[in-house]
């Protein structure tokens, strides 16, 4: 390549990559500062050196709401595998030639608002809300019949309902891409549907899982707005917990709370790296 | 089961090759078999798509319901868009989210191609940084990069506006259309490139006759996915709106929270219609530009 | 696709690599700020300079959700030609916090206690009486009231109650008139309760309980408050910052509540005759609100043509008519008296609301045993 043209192509990278690093690296720095700093008596930062905060974030008053938070996240990221790899499955091995329209509608409904998907669980399941009116109608006892709004399970609820096409999407591009001679062999070799799909089907697209992990657990660890909409006070979970920081309470704490689950959710990320990178080395 | 394995015979037709350039056709003679994996995984991902769809149609549905009630149908009116029209909150709110997403979709698409072609053509010790760079955005929560912003902006003495939230939005889209054009530009082909270089023209002038129109449909798919997600996003700017007008999300947010009514029915409504017309439009033009492209190869 | 090629062109060392940077980074601006500085604190006095009743461009309007007749903001768009932009905050704390931010809101509306610490640390824009056409529609009484010097900085808005609200259709239990009422109701109607998202009135609210003080800023007291209401938080449905809906709907058969809202409850009900108020015997947290426009305000002459607009008779009233409280103004004050002629349970008087239970907003070390008890109550 010439130097004019490397030198065009730098510039190309040059405004983005600045803009990441102003807009993107340095507010972390400030809110690292913040997380170290105080505030007084409105409640405005004053800088300093106080890493109580970061104490306060290991305080075991918080470990429920940690342990919440991961079991919503893991409960809403098994729900997710659960559906959507069959229907990946199907989607991919049986969609002929709807399968592009099929995957289409898949997404479509992502592209409604976040807060109108969550909206929508009170339209049905609230108190008020269709399915209770259907049950009373035909006779249900109980004011309303079924509780399910401001409990667990609507959060849990909620998150997979808008996390899903998240697992369904890497899963089924996983499945498209494997080579369908490799599922003959399998049938070949194992006979059952069961044992092609242990040993054949499920190592081919492991990579797609875990991708569809990674882009269902890590956003579901720092949701607040379901919790906070379809939950309940005995749903606080850690985006709760830092949104009310800022919202209402004490910022330093909420920076540090926010730098701690950054650097988690860093860790998990570095394992999902470990995990991707292997199988590209052993294809190399 | 030897069963399983006619079901597959016959799934699979004779010379085998990636199934993404096949069309998998599934005969009658499958579903009629009694055990039959697809007719339960057919159930399954019917009943899935039901419970996808469901409550975006039982909200849209109500949002043409004369009463109040989200238990009893009265009649079929408009009344609730009526009250939305009245409503100027939510106009200027809608207007407002039209607005900031536009000028997302601008800035983050140019600034986005321009990262994907530095990425990939330019040999700088600047790549590898910018790229880990890009993709810690991408997989950090908006959360943390909300609260990042919103510290930012309240310790530098910024007024949070409608200035900010664009900003906010910008940051988080530049990586999405980085890495959609990225991988259709990777695929293109130097060799055209080169020819029109050979021609005669200079390298911005090969950029801009040649491989631009080729990334065109990447660029406006991107572009359209931008947009869609600024006019949706309801993190980043929760963390970084202001004065002036709040975004349509957030304006929904304060009405879910401080008191559910019927309003939110129409106003959900209206923003799936909105963002469902814009991605239609987005495939289509998409489409389009593929088939062009496809009818100009086969000439 | 992407994770074959995050995999070989961004391994694990760049992303260590990133995350180094940031943190430094991080470290290298954090002391620039620490040596740099911290905020302002307030400024030595100086003469107050008023700015102009007069319109200058469209209002920036922060307030409780469903606390001002929205008909009468209609009228104040149309009457000046200019727009009115609301937005809505929780409770005082996430007022705070938004005003911390440094939004630059024209209007908005601290209870007496916020008022007198915004005074203290100069965070407000004087407001001149004199521009005020209607300022004789006030009570003498806030010429100088207690927690502003004055009344440089601030006109009342309306005056309140903290109770408790329950329907006796569904609730048939005589309640004692006691905050105790809602720990024995809890377990009994569990689910169908509702406790106020506000740290000064849950916390204070149980504080009441107890006996103790409701500005306590006794560590033990704070514990045992924090304690009990952890009893019956599961109980709870929610913690709301709005609790008219919930009741109106039949979510919540029982809530803490504001005696304003329990009007507008009365109102939207199908049934108003089954919704009952009462305050309790261990203290009534009550008091007053007020308008006040923040410091950097950048349309203050139109606050004050709002406020102005706010005080005269007939706006006064029509806003109580809507949302129950008794504005602090002579109209407002006789059309509270018609309004609650059917409901004396809603009642509060002036004299009440200005020498009653007064919750005072936690500053300094009390903030901090106040933030830190009610995070326990949301977490645990």
């Amino acid at each position: 390549m010439s130097v004019a043209a490397n030198r065009l192509w730098r510039l190309m990278l040059a405004p983005a990559g600045l803009w990441l690093v102003v807009f993107f690296v340095a507010p972390f720095s400030i809110v690292i500062a913040v997380s170290l700093a105080t505030t007084d008596f409105l409640g405005r930062p004053v800088f300093g050196w106080n890493p109580e905060n970061y104490q306060q974030v290991f305080d075991p008053l918080f470990i429920p709401v940690l342990v919440r938070s991961a079991a919503f996240a893991v409960a809403a990221t098994a729900l997710c595998l659960l559906i959507g790899y069959p229907v990946a499955y199907m989607i991919a091995r049986f969609g002929g030639r709807f399968r592009n329209f099929l995957i289409v509608l898949i997404i479509l409904p992502w592209f409604a608002d976040y807060l109108v998907r969550i909206y929508a669980w009170f339209v049905i399941l609230g108190d008020q809300g269709v399915v209770n009116g259907l049950l009373h109608a035909v006779g249900f006892p109980g004011d309303p019949p079924v509780t399910f709004i401001n409990t667990p399970f609507a959060v849990i609820g909620g998150l997979v309902y808008d996390f899903l096409p998240f697992m369904i999407l890497p899963i089924y591009a996983a499945l498209e891409r494997m080579d369908p001679s490799l599922t003959e062999a399998g049938k070949d070799l194992y006979g059952t549907p069961l044992q092609t799909f242990l040993h054949v089907t499920w190592p081919a697209t492991v990579q797609g899982v875990v991708a569809g992990v990674v882009l269902v657990g890590l956003p579901a660890l720092g949701d607040f707005a379901t919790a906070q909409i379809l939950g309940g006070p005995n749903t606080y979970m850690i985006g709760n917990l830092i949104q009310d920081q800022f919202g209402s309470g004490y910022w330093p704490f909420g920076a540090a709370l926010t730098i701690v689950l950054m650097a988690v959710l860093s860790l998990l990320m570095i394992f999902y790296l470990r995990s991707a990178a292997r199988p590209a080395e052993a294809s190399a | 089961m030897s069963g399983q394995a006619a079901v597959v015979d016959q799934a699979t037709p004779e010379p085998l090759a990636p199934m993404s350039h096949q069309k998998v056709v599934v005969r009658r003679a499958v579903a009629a078999r009694k055990f039959d994996q697809p007719r339960f995984l057919y159930v399954f991902t019917a009943l899935v798509f039901v419970y996808l769809f469901a409550p975006i149609l039982v909200v849209f549905w109500f949002s043409f319901n004369s009463r109040k009630s989200l238990q009893v149908f009265g009649s079929f009116s408009l009344t609730w868009y009526g009250k939305l029209l009245e409503d100027s909150n939510i106009i200027s709110s809608l207007v407002a989210s039209v607005e900031i997403a536009f000028v997302t979709m601008v800035v983050a698409t140019v600034l986005g191609t321009m990262l994907a072609f530095g990425l990939v053509r330019a040999r700088w010790w600047a790549n590898r940084p910018t790229g880990t760079l890009m993709l810690l955005n991408l997989v950090t929560p908006e959360i943390v990069t909300g609260i990042a912003f919103l510290l930012v902006f309240s310790q530098l003495g910024l007024t949070l506006s409608l200035g900010t939230v664009i900003i906010g939005h910008i940051t988080f889209s530049i990586a999405y259309v980085t890495i959609i054009v990225r991988g259709r530009l990777a695929a293109i082909n130097r060799e055209v490139e080169e020819a029109a270089q050979d021609l005669g023209a200079n390298d911005l002038q090969a950029v801009r006759l040649v491989t631009l129109p080729l990334l065109w449909p990447a660029i406006i798919a991107s572009g359209m996915l931008v947009f869609v997600m600024s006019f949706d996003d309801f993190v980043t700017s929760f963390f970084t709106t202001g004065i002036g007008v709040q975004p349509l999300p957030l304006r929904i947010y304060s009405m879910i929270r401080f008191g559910v009514t019927p309003e939110i029915n129409a106003v959900g409504s209206l923003m799936m219609v909105i963002t469902i017309v814009i991605v239609l439009a987005a495939l289509f033009v998409y489409a389009r530009q593929q088939r062009a492209r496809l009818a100009f190869l086969a000439e | 696709m992407a994770s074959k090629a995050w995999g070989s062109e961004f391994n694990r060392r760049d992303f260590l690599r990133g995350g180094a940077a940031l943190g430094l980074g991080g470290t290298a601006l954090w002391l620039a700020a620490a040596c740099g500085g911290s905020p302002s604190a307030s400024q030595s006095p100086s003469p107050l300079v008023y700015p102009k009743a007069q319109i200058d461009g469209d209002l920036e309007y922060f307030n409780w959700a469903e606390y001002l007749d929205p008909e009468v903001i209609k009228g104040f768009e149309k009457h000046y030609g200019v727009k009115v932009h609301e937005t809505n905050f929780d409770n005082m704390s996430s007022m705070m916090a938004k005003l911390n931010a440094g939004i630059a809101y024209d209007l908005t509306f601290p209870t007496a206690d916020y008022v007198a610490e915004l005074v203290k640390a100069n965070a407000l824009t004087p407001i001149d009486h004199a521009q005020l056409a209607n300022w004789s529609q006030v009570p003498s009484y806030f010429n100088n009231p207690w927690y502003d010097p004055h009344g440089n900085y601030s006109v009342p808005y309306a005056m309140w109650t903290t109770g408790i609200c329950w329907r006796t259709d569904k609730v048939p239990d005589t309640l004692a008139g006691s905050w105790n009422d809602l720990w024995t109701l809890a377990p009994k109607y569990s689910g169908k309760m509702f406790l106020l998202d506000d740290f000064q009135e849950t916390l204070g609210m149980s504080l009441l309980r107890n006996h103790k003080d409701v500005n306590s800023g006794n560590r033990g007291d704070l514990d045992n408050a924090v304690t009990e209401l952890l009893k019956i938080k599961p109980d709870v449905r929610q913690l709301v910052s709005n609790e008219i809906p919930g009741l109106v709907d039949g979510t919540a058969w029982i809530s803490h509540a504001w005696s304003g809202d329990v009007y507008q409850v009365i109102s939207q009900a199908n049934d108003p005759s089954v919704y009952r108020y009462e305050t309790c015997s261990e203290g009534v947290p009550t008091g007053n609100d007020t308008f006040v426009i923040p410091k950097n305000a950048q349309h203050p002459g139109t606050a004050m043509k709002f406020i102005d607009w706010m005080l005269t008779p007939e706006n006064a009233t029509s806003n109580v008519n809507y949302f129950g409280y008794p504005q602090v103004t002579t109209a407002g004050l006789a059309a509270f008296q018609t309004l609650v002629a059917d409901y004396p349970f809603l009642n509060i008087t002036l004299d009440q609301a200005i020498n009653g239970l007064r919750e005072l907003v936690p500053v300094g070390a009390r903030l901090q045993l106040w933030n830190n008890a009610w995070t326990k109550v949301k977490a645990g």
